[in-house]
């Protein structure tokens, strides 16, 4: 199952602090709540172990994350991940502006397919879902980007 | 807007002139039934009531769809509502059984036969969501045939004396206000209905049905009347007249029905096409599989079957809440009763066929498709069984005089 979804939010800090922040594994790993434990492999890449939680399953997922910077202003992750009898990939375009001297608008694209079990829940719901986790990374980030 | 939402609109389009007004309506149902998609899927995996869904429909504004502006609704009229009877549906028969009872039933019962200070005390405040309202026909011994019914009402002073009880009331144990139909215990011919307040001294909630096949965002429940007082203004319509408002309601709640079965066609349809592309054995996808795309085919073909009686017969009530002509409700009631018996059987028979697609997976309540076919089941039963609907198109063809019960 493919899923799309885009949107866009603004980070109050300047551009090249954003682009620091959202290219430093560490710092964008803090962000993701129901995130387990992470391996820092290199400057770019993390191996992590997600907990999932929909509804009554609540499995672990272990997915490798990978982040290419393309400097000043786009930055693409890859997220491969498998568990609860399920696999995920995701790929994440960001595109980052200065929108004011302390406000960078950071537009994103997220083409996610999803196979296996999870995938039998239907687009309705893991759209919703997966919706709704990317605002609450939003919101974490938001408070934790300076 | 979900594609295939939009995709009926665009189709009914052909057939009749959407205002403005009205497809912005329809936007705002599809953002409701997003909402309720993911809050209707938490709730049932726990098996329990969504009492978060009146809260969202209220967010939306959507729980007096079709309610006079006058009283705070949309005034949207019944291709309308039939519309947005089959998005929910997609969702779910939970939420659609709940907004049903509610204002298909309930709501509608009291804008077309209540006073205006009824109107002002529960049509008003359902349709803004501070209260809940059900519809308390169906007895342990009342069922297919409510002329039977045993609850009793006798005057005492300015008040009626209820006492008797209700079973399987769907929000029964969630609402403020209950129409109870009732009989005369010094005229047994003349029945009544009543406007409850739940909160009173001698309503009991007797039982929350949990233990059901499906449905369980949906509140079932058991009631019972001990010596309850209802104030004389709370009769709705005349007194000795609650058929009539049975029977109303009724026929609103199965285009209702019919229209919730038609949206669950439809959603089955989707999921098993999208599972039949993706889903590989034997080294291609299973849609390539012959057998599976006989599912489909089957599946795409309750669509049609289910939609068209349902869509005509909105198209029918519109013409006759223009005119008024009488002989148009008999005519109502038929097509009321052969779109629900239809759109029924395909729902359930749908249901079936996207779980043989879905294979395993679709025995299990995280699929769509697996709750589908729990929910789906009741839907040949309540608002009329499917024998009893056969008999209603029967004995219209047939003609007067062939009335089978
Ligand atoms: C989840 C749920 C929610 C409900 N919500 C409500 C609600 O909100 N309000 C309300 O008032 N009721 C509600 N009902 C009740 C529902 O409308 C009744 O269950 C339904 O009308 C059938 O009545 P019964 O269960 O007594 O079956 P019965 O009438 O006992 O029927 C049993 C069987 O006999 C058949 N039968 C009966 N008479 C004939 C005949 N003349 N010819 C041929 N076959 C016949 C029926 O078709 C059926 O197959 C609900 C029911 C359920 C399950």
């Amino acid at each position: 199952m493919r899923i799309n979804l885009n949107g866009s939010f603004d980070l109050t800090t300047n551009l090249s602090n954003s682009f620091a922040f959202l290219t430093d594994p560490k710092k964008l790993s803090s962000c993701v709540a129901d995130l387990k434990e992470a391996n820092f492999l290199d400057t770019t890449t993390f191996e992590t172990i997600l907990t999932l939680r929909i509804g009554p399953v609540n499995g672990n997922f272990d997915a490798k994350c990978k982040i290419t910077p393309s400097p000043p202003d786009s930055i693409s992750i890859t997220i491969d991940g498998s568990g609860t009898a399920s696999s995920m990939r995701l790929l994440l375009s960001l595109k980052l502006s200065k929108k004011t001297e302390k406000v960078t608008s950071v537009t994103w694209n997220a083409d996610t397919e999803i196979n296996g079990l999870i995938s039998g829940l239907g687009e309705t719901i893991l759209r919703e879902l997966s919706n709704s986790k990317i605002q609450e990374i939003i919101s974490v980030m938001k408070t934790k980007v300076v | 807007m979900e594609k295939s939402f939009s995709d009926s609109i665009e189709l009914i389009k052909t057939i009749y002139d959407f205002s403005k007004e009205e497809l912005q309506i329809l936007e705002k149902i599809d953002a409701a039934s997003e909402e309720l998609a993911v809050s209707e899927f938490d709730h049932y995996l726990k098996r329990e009531v969504n009492e978060d869904a009146p809260k969202i429909a209220k967010k939306h504004g959507i729980l007096g769809l079709t309610i006079d502006k006058k009283y705070g609704g949309l005034g949207a009229n019944p291709m309308i509502s039939v519309l947005a009877g089959e998005r929910f549906g997609q969702v779910g028969l939970g939420f659609s059984t709940f907004f049903g009872a509610n204002l298909g039933l309930a709501q509608m019962a009291v804008q077309m036969w209540g006073s205006d200070d009824q109107k002002e005390r529960y049509l008003r405040r359902a349709t803004a969501g501070d209260i809940i309202m059900a519809f308390g026909l169906t007895e342990p011994e009342a069922g297919s045939d409510p002329m039977s019914l045993k609850t009793q009402y006798e005057k005492k002073g300015n008040n009626f004396v209820i006492n008797g009880s209700k079973y399987f009331i769907s929000n029964g144990s969630i609402a403020n206000a209950v129409i109870v139909f009732a009989r005369s215990k010094d005229t047994p011919t003349e029945m009544s209905a009543f406007l409850v307040d739940t909160d009173k001294n001698g309503f009991n909630v007797d039982m929350k049905l949990k233990e059901k096949i499906g449905l369980f965002t949906s509140d079932t429940a058991m009631l019972s009347f001990k010596d309850l007082e209802v104030p004389e203004e709370n009769v709705l319509g005349t007194l000795g007249g609650g058929m009539y408002v049975a029977y109303s309601s009724i026929l609103n709640g199965r285009l209702g029905v019919a229209s919730a079965c038609t949206g669950v066609v439809q959603d089955c349809l989707n999921q098993a096409v999208a599972r039949a592309r993706e889903r590989i054995q034997f080294g291609k996808e299973i849609g390539k599989h012959q057998l599976i795309q006989e599912h489909i085919a089957e599946i795409a073909q309750n669509f049609e079957k289910a939609r068209w009686p349902t869509y005509i017969t909105a198209l029918r009530a519109i013409e006759y809440n223009k005119t008024q002509d009488s002989e148009l409700i008999s005519e109502l009631n038929q097509r009321s009763a052969l779109a629900k018996k239809i759109a029924s059987r395909a729902a359930w028979e749908s249901a079936d066929r996207a779980v043989q697609v879905f294979g395993g997976f679709g025995y299990s309540l995280l699929s769509p498709v697996g709750r589908h076919y729990c929910d789906s089941r009741v839907t040949r039963i309540y608002e009329g069984t499917d024998e009893i609907m056969e008999l209603r198109i029967a004995q219209h063809v047939l003609g007067k005089g062939f009335r089978a019960y």
